[in-house]
């Protein structure tokens, strides 16, 4: 392989593992609903990545990453927290608070 | 019946010429809360002053563990004045999120490299608070 092509899977496999570190963290904050339980989670999430930081062999990296978006798929939160709700007072009525669109039972009456 | 009818309407005119002239904004806590209710100000976006939003990106920036407070500037990029991980760089995204209750989409996630980005980003942002 040349040396052009195995920068550029590394570039792909950089970034499949931020998006892959991004999705785990949003799957966090929909679990774990409370700010300080949140940061715990999530600098364990963070060590578990690091595990893994030196690694060299492009097809490792690549099962590594399978594995990984795997694993957030099957973590995947059933209802999860859609828009940052972090400023409002209360979760319940947030996709109203947020401009986010309701579905209404006046709609199907 | 229909002379009551003929005679209110110099009234309903006039009643109307009132309301177009006069403009009286709601005041007072009730209608502060129905009019925040009704979303009029969400909707129209509401952007945040530039001074404001540069202030809070960098008090974020210098409560990260990672980061050196010294280094942090308004221009200062993430790989390199600062040496920050691209994970690092992950979790700066992600508190900037917390800080001015957004969500950032990924693709604009990963154009975001350095302090001035950010800045842009938040400033031009209409729901950022």
């Amino acid at each position: 392989m040349s040396t052009a092509a195995i920068a550029a899977r590394r570039a792909l496999q950089q970034q499949r593992s931020r998006v892959l570190y991004r999705k785990t963290l949003r799957n966090v904050l929909s679990w774990a609903v409370h700010r300080d339980i949140f940061y715990v989670e999530a600098q364990k999430i963070r060590e578990q990545f690091e595990i893994n930081k030196d690694v060299a062999n492009l097809e490792t990296i690549d099962r590594l990453l399978y594995e990984g978006e795997t694993r957030v798929e099957k973590f995947q939160h059933p209802d999860p927290y859609i828009g940052n709700c972090a400023s409002l007072k209360c979760r319940f009525s947030r996709f109203l608070d947020m401009g986010l669109p309701v579905f209404s039972s006046r709609q199907f009456s | 019946m229909q002379a009551a009818r003929r005679a209110s309407t110099p009234l309903r005119a006039l009643h109307g010429a009132l309301l177009q002239r006069l403009r009286v904004q709601p005041t007072g806590a009730a209608w502060g809360v129905l009019r925040a209710m009704s979303g009029e100000a969400h909707a129209q976006g509401t952007y945040l002053d530039r001074s404001q939003v540069v202030d809070r990106v960098l008090s974020v920036l210098k409560s990260n563990a990672k980061v050196d407070p010294a280094k942090v500037s308004e221009t200062a990029s993430f790989q390199q004045d600062l040496g920050l991980d691209s994970l690092d760089e992950v979790e700066v995204v992600m508190a900037i999120e917390e800080e001015f209750a957004l969500e950032i989409p990924d693709a604009e996630a990963d154009k975001i490299k350095s302090t001035r980005d950010v800045i842009e980003y938040v400033a031009s942002h209409p729901r950022a608070k």
